[in-house]
C-alpha cells in the first residue's frame, strides 16, 4: 500500500502546500483507493527533503513531477494531458511554471507573511500537530525560508501590529492612532496591500480571460489535464476564508469563473466526504531522536511502515550472496598467506625467541646460584 | 566684525605649532575619455584573448541580445569594468552619450532602463510588443517565467561561478539571487528544520530541479518547431533574446548533464547558431584604457 506524505491541513484546506494539493487531486482522480495519506508538519523524513513524497514499496518519488510518473504506473486511468497535442503540452508545461511562481508567491505570502492569518491560522495548525520542543520553533522557521523567495517578489511584507494591539489596553490603542507616525505606518500597510492585490489582479485577470467560460484549460470535464489540477490547487489555497482575507474577497468578486473551475474540480475528486483516502497517522516527530538533524539516506531515515513479507526472497538471495562474498574473501586471504610461506618462519622465530628467553633466564639463576656459593 | 574678538595670545601661540600645509593636487595619468559611441558593460566573455563579443554572463548576454535584435549596431563592449563599479552592484550597464552635453559625460543607466533607451533610439514597439497577438503576449509571460524559474535555477545549481580567493576577501559581496529564492518551495535549512540545530543552509534536491530543467527544455523544442522566431513571431522579440541567453550559456556549460538536454535538441541549436551571428554583428570591442 502507498502512503502519500503532504503537508499539514489548515483550517478547511486539505494542506498547506499548493504542490501537495496537487499531488493529492492527481492521485485520487487516477488511482484512488491504492494510497493511504498521510499529514506531515515537518518535511525531514523525506529523503528528498521536500513534501510531497510517496513511498511504493521500497522506492521513494518526490515532488509533484515524479510522483505523477509514479502514479501513471500505478494507476490504470490514463492522464488527462495524453488528451492533448504537442504543442499544448508544452504550452501547459510554460503556464504551470508561470502559475507556481506567481501564485505560488501569493500563496506563500498569504499563509506565512502577512502576520494575522500566520499567527491565528497556519501557526496553531502546525503546533497542534509537533511534539512539545519544536512546536515553538519550527513554524516560525518554515516562515523565514519562505522570506529570501517572497523578498526577492517584493511581497514580504509581514504586519505583526496585531500582537501589540491584542496585548494593548484601550488608552494605549487610542494614543497610538493619533500618533503622526502611526498615520505614516498605516499609510505604508495600505500601499503594500494594495500593490500585492494590484499583482494579484494582473495574473488572475489573464488566467480567467483565457478560461473564458471553458470547464478546464486543456483536456476534458472528467479527465482534466496536470495544469488544470494545479491551478485548482493554488486557488482553492487562495479562497479560503482566513483572518485577513483581502485575495479572497478579490477572487470571489471579480473573478468567479476561477473559483467554479477550482471547485468543480475538487468536487470531481472527492465526490463526498468519505471519499476521503484513509488517514494514516505520522509517528514520525514524536521521538527525541527527531530533534537532530537527518542526514543519512538509508532506510531507517524514511519512515517507517509495517513490515511487509512480499520481498524476503530477493532479500535471502542478496543475504546470501553478501555472505558468500564474505567466506570467498576469508578463503582468499588465509590461502594467499600460506602459499607465501612466511607462516612457518614466523612460527620458526618465535620458537626461538621464546628459547633464547628462557636460557637467559637460567643463566641469570646460575649466576645467582653461583653468588650464593661463593658467599657461603 | 571679525576684528571685534581676536583670539588670546597663548592659544595663537599654541595654534601656530600645528602649521596648515597645502598641497598641489596630484597629477594622475588615468583620463576618462568623452563616450562617443553607446557602451555596454558586461561581465567578461568565456575567451578574452579572441573575444567572441558575447558575455559570459546570463543577464548581460540577455541585454546584449536584446539591443542586437532590436536593429542597433555600431554598439561598443567592454569588460574591463568590476561589478563594483556598476549601478547597485550589477551588470550590465550602459553608458550612452547625451546628445547636448558639452564634456562627454554621457549619462549611465541600469539595466532596466536599457529597454527605454533602444525605445528612444529606434522608436516603440507597440502595445502587443511584437508578437502575434494578446494570446502569444500572454503565452510569452509564461515562457519568461519558465526560462528565469526553472532553467535559472538549474544553471545556478549545476554551473555555479567559480569561488576565487579574491571573491572570498574583497569587502563588497556581489548581490546575486541565491538558489533559495528560485525554488518553489524553498528548500529546508541543511540542519533540519526540526532540529534543535540553528538553521543553516539549504537542502536542495538537485535531482527534481534537474527533471523540471529536462520538462522545460524539451517544451522549449517543442514549442520552437522550426519556426523563425519563437511563438510564430515575424520580428525578433524580448523573449527571442532572453530564449538566446540562456541557449548560449547552456551549450557553453561545463555541467554535462545540462548541456546534452540542449544538444539533443537540433532545432535548438541550429536556431541558437543562427541568432549568434545577428548578435555578434551588433557590437564591436574597444580597447582597455
Amino acid at each position: 500500500m502507498s502512503s502519500l506524505y503532504i503537508w499539514q491541513k489548515v483550517d478547511s484546506a486539505l494542506s498547506l502546500d499548493p504542490s501537495s494539493l496537487a499531488a493529492l487531486l492527481y492521485l485520487q482522480l487516477h488511482c484512488s483507493g491504492k494510497y493511504s495519506l498521510v499529514h506531515c508538519a515537518s518535511p525531514d523524513h523525506s529523503p528528498s527533503g521536500q513534501l510531497p513524497c510517496l513511498t511504493y514499496g521500497m522506492h521513494t518519488a518526490s515532488g509533484l513531477l515524479a510522483i505523477i510518473k509514479v502514479a501513471d504506473q500505478l494507476g490504470g486511468i490514463s492522464s488527462g494531458n495524453a488528451l492533448l497535442t504537442a504543442q499544448e503540452r508544452a504550452q501547459s508545461v510554460a503556464r504551470t511554471a508561470q502559475v507556481e511562481a506567481a501564485l505560488g508567491d501569493l500563496v506563500a505570502y498569504t499563509y506565512f507573511a502577512v502576520g494575522p492569518n500566520f499567527h491565528r491560522a497556519t501557526q496553531p495548525a502546525l503546533a497542534s500537530v509537533l511534539p512539545v520542543p519544536q512546536r515553538y520553533y519550527v513554524p516560525a522557521r518554515l516562515r523565514k525560508t519562505h522570506q529570501p523567495r517572497l523578498e526577492a517578489a517584493g511581497i514580504w511584507h509581514i504586519h505583526d501590529q496585531h500582537l501589540q494591539d491584542d496585548r494593548a489596553s484601550p488608552f494605549e490603542k487610542l494614543a497610538r492612532k493619533k500618533d503622526a507616525k502611526e498615520k505614516k505606518e498605516n499609510a505604508k500597510r495600505v500601499f503594500e496591500k494594495e500593490q500585492v492585490l494590484s499583482k494579484a489582479s494582473a495574473i488572475f485577470s489573464t488566467c480567467s480571460s483565457s478560461l473564458g467560460n471553458r470547464p478546464v484549460f486543456y483536456g476534458s470535464h472528467d479527465n482534466p489535464s496536470t495544469f488544470d489540477l494545479v491551478f485548482a490547487a493554488h486557488i482553492h489555497l487562495l479562497s479560503q476564508e482566513l483572518p485577513d482575507p483581502s485575495i479572497a474577497h478579490l477572487l470571489k468578486e471579480a473573478y468567479p469563473n476561477l473559483i467554479a473551475h477550482s471547485e468543480s474540480l475538487f468536487t470531481l475528486a472527492f465526490p463526498d466526504a468519505a471519499s476521503l483516502p484513509p488517514l494514516a497517522s505520522s509517528n514520525l516527530t514524536r521521538n527525541i531522536l527527531s530533534l537532530l538533524p537527518r542526514w543519512s539516506f538509508s532506510s531507517s531515515s524514511r519512515p517507517r511502515e509495517e513490515t511487509t513479507d512480499t520481498n524476503t526472497d530477493e532479500e535471502a538471495r542478496f543475504a546470501r550472496w553478501r555472505w558468500a562474498f564474505y567466506g570467498g574473501a576469508f578463503v582468499v586471504t588465509t590461502s594467499y598467506i600460506w602459499m607465501l610461506g612466511l607462516v612457518p618462519i614466523y612460527l620458526q622465530a618465535l620458537a626461538r625467541l621464546a628459547e633464547a628467553n628462557r636460557e637467559e633466564v637460567e643463566r641469570d639463576e646460575d649466576e645467582d646460584d653461583e653468588e650464593d656459593d661463593d658467599e657461603e | 566684525m571679525a576684528s571685534v574678538f581676536t583670539l588670546p595670545k597663548p592659544l595663537h601661540h599654541l595654534f601656530s605649532l600645528f602649521p596648515l600645509h597645502t598641497y598641489p593636487p596630484v597629477p594622475t595619468t588615468l583620463k576618462a575619455n568623452a563616450v562617443t559611441s553607446p557602451t555596454l558593460w558586461v561581465h567578461p566573455p568565456r575567451n578574452t584573448e579572441e573575444p567572441d563579443l558575447l558575455s559570459s554572463d546570463v543577464e548581460c548576454l540577455k541585454w546584449q541580445a536584446y539591443i542586437a535584435l532590436r536593429g542597433l549596431s555600431g554598439i561598443t563592449l567592454r569588460w574591463d569594468i568590476s561589478p563594483d563599479g556598476a549601478i547597485e552592484g550589477r551588470l550590465p550597464n550602459l553608458h550612452a552619450p547625451l546628445p547636448g552635453s558639452e564634456d562627454g559625460g554621457g549619462q549611465l543607466l541600469p539595466a532596466a532602463s536599457i529597454a527605454d533607451w533602444v525605445d528612444g533610439q529606434v522608436g516603440e514597439l507597440g502595445p502587443l510588443e511584437g508578437y502575434v497577438d494578446e494570446a502569444a503576449k500572454d503565452e510569452s509571460r509564461a515562457w519568461v517565467s519558465l526560462l528565469e524559474g526553472n532553467v535559472h535555477a538549474a544553471l545556478v545549481l549545476f554551473h555555479p561561478k567559480p569561488v576565487t580567493l579574491l571573491s572570498v576577501i574583497a569587502p563588497f559581496q556581489p548581490v546575486a539571487p541565491t538558489i533559495e529564492s528560485m525554488l518553489s518551495p524553498p528548500p529546508p535549512p541543511l540542519t533540519g528544520l526540526s532540529s534543535i540545530l540553528p538553521a543553516y543552509g539549504s537542502r536542495v534536491d538537485r535531482t527534481i530541479v534537474l527533471e523540471r530543467y529536462k520538462e522545460a527544455i524539451s517544451s522549449l523544442s517543442e514549442r520552437l518547431g522550426t519556426d523563425r522566431w519563437f511563438l510564430g513571431s515575424s520580428v525578433p522579440t524580448a523573449l527571442d533574446a532572453l530564449l538566446f541567453a540562456y541557449l548560449h550559456c547552456l551549450l557553453h556549460c561545463k555541467d554535462n548533464a545540462l548541456r546534452f538536454e540542449v544538444t539533443r535538441r537540433v532545432n535548438l541549436v541550429a536556431w541558437e547558431r543562427r541568432v549568434q551571428s545577428d548578435v555578434r554583428a551588433a557590437f564591436r570591442h574597444t580597447k582597455a584604457q
